[in-house]
């Protein structure tokens, strides 16, 4: 799924990746975040124990990314249905201007 | 009784015929270089169209006797051969075991005479191995340097990082040619305060270097500093690579040159990554290097004292680079398409229609990365290692944090597709389980046996 979400965002990056970014970022705080108490209650745990509790952990953590995915997923099919991303870069648009002349020039119309 | 037990793990990490040779980045920070002490080695594992299952290997004590199947190059119909079984193996998580030692790689290449088809190991088995039966980095480089001179290597140059709580060491390999067992090969010890890369380029270049070898490793040691194989110049000459004096001698004119591709496509990667860290006034200077033009300097840095200490938060995004800000930069022209896309179909070498011959930058953070991974060993802990991992690009993808202890007492059960195949698309797991393995998503090998 995490290359399903991947491969949309590589061809329309500029207007993907902020809300990419933002899931990531999330999942990846939250991460930091507990990684003391982990730390810390891995500790007080025996081997065995310890085991299971940080097994969970990681099942836990890859549970939750990939429910934040899938949401992401269908966020960016969703606000990003029939091309109405707009924004083409800048380098994008003057390369079109110098290579097509006045083709795609607006016109005043004189009566 | 003679038991066998397969080495699944490196079939279940990779397929057959997929892996592109020129496509990986290492990244490494000592412990002194980093914010809170920990040793970290970072691998993006770029290769197209594979997915990388994270492997399991228990630890245990094995009988006399016992022998390990490795099989000789990629794929399900390579041939099998036996190695005699350590009488205890570690515990291994993918490329990180139970005493904290990580090991990471990238491909030079290098001469391609020097490549032996024969030998047994490659170096990803040989990676495997060495985390079996190592318990810190220095032993790493000793048992690597034994295995392929017992059983001989068959890929093509390395480099590799060898890692512990302690230290970090970056080794460069490469064999001696058809029908020859070993390798030649020098491993440095990066400063405990300094941070390095690797990119798929030779980068070790002249080093101190020992009266004779020590008897009971068989390799020479500058103690804390260098290790090197005793003949990594005298073979050196006898291949007609060097002449000169032994004190000026450099493994990388040697054994692995720069070429335009290895400076641009690979010490680019280095480059950008250490310009996250220094000045990048400093940075900008190596430009003209960048691109071809050797006239004011022929290399970078081999190592640099960051300017800040480097989280691993740092390091992620470090991972995810395409050069933005840089005059590199892959979103900032028109080769990125309508929406400053830094990524780019192969191959990275194309012609113009007039025939002019181009290329596409090659970054860190590249859409190929079959798995990605952030090692961090922290001595002050027990468990100490904490793996980040995401599977594919890190740029697109979140790292998810894994701890390697041992023994595992149960598997993953949250998702299962045991039936599905390399390309079935579905929110679950998608890879095929090797047999005798349970596998779910987080992909785990736990053998049936364990």
């Amino acid at each position: 799924m995490c290359n399903w979400v991947a491969n949309m965002v590589y061809p329309r990056y500029s207007v993907m990746i902020g809300d990419l970014r933002e899931a990531q970022k999330e999942l990846e705080d939250f991460y930091e975040a507990e990684q003391a108490g982990v730390d810390a209650k891995a500790q007080e745990l025996t081997a065995g124990e310890r085991t299971d509790f940080l097994t969970r952990t990681s099942i836990s953590y890859t549970d939750k990314m990939m429910k934040r995915w899938d949401t992401l997923a269908r966020l960016l099919i969703v606000k990003h249905n029939d091309q109405m991303s707009p924004a083409y870069s800048p380098a994008f648009i003057d390369a079109v201007k110098d290579q097509t002349g006045t083709r795609y020039v607006r016109k005043e119309i004189h009566r | 009784m003679r038991r066998i037990i397969a080495l699944a793990a490196s079939a279940a990490i990779f397929f057959a015929g997929t892996m592109n040779s020129d496509a990986c980045t290492n990244l490494i920070v000592g412990k002194n270089a980093s914010t809170d002490g920990s040793v970290i080695c970072t691998y993006n594992c770029d290769g197209f169209g594979f997915a990388a299952a994270l492997s399991y290997s228990a630890p245990g004590r094995h009988e006399a006797g016992e022998m390990v199947a490795v099989r000789q190059g990629w794929g399900p119909d390579a041939k099998v051969n036996y190695i005699p079984q350590a009488p205890y193996t570690y515990g291994v998580v993918g490329l990180m075991n139970e005493k904290q030692v990580s090991i990471v790689e990238t491909t030079w290449d290098g001469r391609k005479e020097l490549q032996n088809p024969d030998g047994w190991l490659d170096y990803f088995t040989l990676m495997q191995l060495t985390l079996q039966r190592a318990a810190s980095a220095r032993e790493a480089i000793a048992v690597m340097h034994q295995l392929v001179q017992e059983f001989g290597y068959n890929a093509t140059g390395e480099s590799f990082a060898v890692c512990d709580k302690e230290e970090a060491w970056i080794m460069e390999l490469i064999g001696k040619g058809p029908g020859r067992k070993g390798a030649v090969w020098v491993a440095r010890r990066l400063p405990d305060d300094c941070i390095t890369a690797y990119a798929n380029s030779s980068r070790i270049q002249t080093f101190p270097q020992a009266r004779k070898a020590d008897k009971k490793l068989g390799f020479c040691v500058v103690p804390g500093d260098t290790m090197y194989s005793a003949d990594v110049i005298s073979f050196a000459r006898e291949m007609g690579y060097y002449s000169g004096p032994d004190k000026d001698f450099s493994f990388r004119e040697a054994y692995g040159p720069l070429d335009w591709g290895a400076i641009r496509y690979c010490e680019a990667r280095v480059w950008s990554f250490f310009r996250h860290h220094y000045s990048t006034e400093v940075m900008d200077s190596y430009l003209p290097f960048l691109d071809g033009d050797l006239s004011v300097t022929d290399h970078l840095p081999l190592w640099i004292k960051p300017d800040a200490p480097v989280s691993y938060r740092d390091i992620q995004n470090d991972m995810r680079d395409h050069y933005e800000g840089t005059a590199l930069d892959m979103t900032a022209d028109v080769s990125a398409g309508p929406w400053a896309s830094p990524y780019r179909n192969r191959p990275v070498n194309f012609e113009a229609s007039d025939g002019t011959k181009m290329f596409r930058e090659r970054p860190i953070g590249c859409q190929q990365s079959g798995m990605t991974m952030v090692c961090r060993m922290r001595s002050w802990l027990p468990p100490g290692s904490r793996m980040l991992l995401a599977e594919s690009s890190t740029s697109t993808w979140t790292m998810l944090p894994w701890w390697p202890t041992f023994p595992y007492t149960a598997a993953s059960t949250a998702f299962r597709t045991p039936s599905a195949g390399r390309t079935t698309i579905s929110a679950n797991s998608p890879l095929t389980a090797p047999s005798g393995c349970a596998t779910g998503w987080p992909i785990w090998c736990i053998p049936a046996t364990a």
